[in-house]
């Protein structure tokens, strides 16, 4: 997986400087490549879908003149995307002048306004890890959201919510940590002796 | 519950989120891309050429890159009679026994010079070693200035360079008489992308066949000393 993201954020790279330099092929093929995670990121966190092609067109108008400020050294070209997808996602949610707690908009972020996942909560290991990533902090749950979901890397993910690597990766190794102790545990109180932490 | 089986079943909840298919209408992704794409020619006019790019290589030291260009080596069709040589420009190999670390970053290097307007196509290549040496290579294409003139102009901008060697080489092609005639005598690159030999030739042949050359191409990708060279031959019948 590391390499796969590896060279896809090396081909987005590559892509970009090529669009810079005037070659409209190659933005057509990051646009191609970049619409569909977009998509996806804030399908899962709107309810309407007009709101969702809203933003997705401003979110691809502002990504084409910001293409001289994307800086390799601190992201990949997905992860400076949706990190604006982020923003603007916050902006969007503040225009509608209602009032949104901070909890509710960091469940937004963390991605959980989407439908249930029947098919993998039938397997019952799934369904109690499910649960406890759901009792996470929701900045928790959208760093794995971006992690496991968008393939992020640890870099991007803190650039992407505002923090720093050396943090993201604390709190990845320490909440993996609770989750399989969490599990274990739940698996001895079944009986079962499959697991290990 | 075991790392990887913990870290599987993550990814596999995960991925719900990016299972579905798209939800956009198709038509407005299609309408939303041409209008981007007429907007993105206006905003980025676009520069005369193509450039050829290979992954970049890490060597000992950093190897960083801004352009890079690789020189097609031979390019040969059997059944058409005309062919010639043509110089296509310099390739510059600059030794900097020390002060490696002043030296600039590709990417200003060659905004300067394609601010100086000294060619039609430029490449920067700056490889540093941990000794505090570091090798540069320049590739100008279609060049419009002469060769003590670029040394002169570099060692100005960039006083590091004043004790460094600096080695001048020709950069030239036989070019078949029909492509020349279709692209008129410019000098033309491909964009490469692949990892390996078979990804580069599928994407030299879809090239040529854009071009109307429907051939074959023999491609191998060899290092020789800190160059990465990409050797691609092609033969084939050109359409009419």
């Amino acid at each position: 997986m590391r390499v796969r993201r590896y060279l896809r954020d090396q081909r987005h790279s590559r892509l970009l400087a090529r669009a810079k330099a005037g070659d409209t092929d190659a933005f057509r093929r990051l646009y191609r490549e970049l619409y569909e995670p977009v998509d996806r990121y804030l399908s899962n966190r709107l309810q309407n879908r007009e709101d969702v092609e809203d933003l997705i067109a401003q979110l691809f108008h502002r990504f084409l003149e910001r293409l001289g400020r994307y800086d390799s050294r601190r992201g990949s070209v997905a992860a400076w995307l949706l990190t604006m997808a982020r923003n603007a996602l916050v902006d969007h949610y503040r225009s509608q002048k209602e009032i949104i707690s901070i909890d509710t908009l960091a469940d937004i972020l963390a991605g959980n306004g989407g439908d249930p996942l029947q098919d993998i909560l039938r397997d019952e290991e799934a369904k109690s890890v499910h649960t406890m990533l759901k009792e996470l902090p929701a900045e928790t749950q959208e760093m794995f959201s971006l992690r496991f979901g968008y393939d992020m890397s640890y870099r991007d993910i803190a650039r992407c919510v505002g923090s720093s690597e050396t943090a993201v990766k604390q709190r990845f190794s320490r909440t993996l940590r609770e989750l399989r102790i969490r599990l274990a545990r739940q698996s001895e109180r079944g009986g079962e002796v499959d697991y290990a932490i | 519950m075991r790392s990887k089986k913990l870290n599987q079943t993550l990814a596999a909840l995960a991925s719900e989120e990016m299972s579905a298919e798209s939800r956009s209408n198709p038509k407005s992704i299609q309408s939303l891309e041409a209008e981007l794409l007429s907007r993105h020619r206006r905003l980025y006019p676009r520069k005369a050429g193509w450039k050829m790019l290979i992954n970049p290589r890490w060597r000992t030291g950093r190897l960083v890159l801004a352009g890079v260009a690789l020189l097609i080596l031979g390019i040969g069709a059997c059944t058409i009679p005309t062919e010639y040589e043509a110089e296509v420009g310099k390739a510059l190999a600059i030794h900097v026994p020390q002060g490696a670390s002043q030296l600039p970053e590709p990417s200003e290097m060659l905004a300067f010079l394609e601010g100086a307007n000294l060619a039609d196509e430029i490449s920067v290549s700056i490889s540093e070693q941990t000794t505090g040496e570091a090798d540069i290579k320049l590739m100008l294409w279609n060049e419009r200035v002469s060769e003590d003139e670029l040394v002169q102009i570099l060692r100005e901008r960039y006083p590091v360079l004043q004790k460094a060697l600096f080695e001048v080489h020709e950069m030239a092609g036989t070019v078949q008489g029909s492509l020349a005639d279709k692209i008129g005598h410019d000098v033309f690159h491909i964009e490469v992308s692949g990892e390996d030999s078979e990804e580069i030739r599928h994407q030299v042949l879809e090239y040529l066949a854009a071009q109307g050359f429907n051939g074959d191409a023999m491609v191998e990708i060899y290092e020789e000393g800190d160059e990465t060279l990409i050797d691609i031959t092609i033969e084939g019948e050109q359409e009419p």
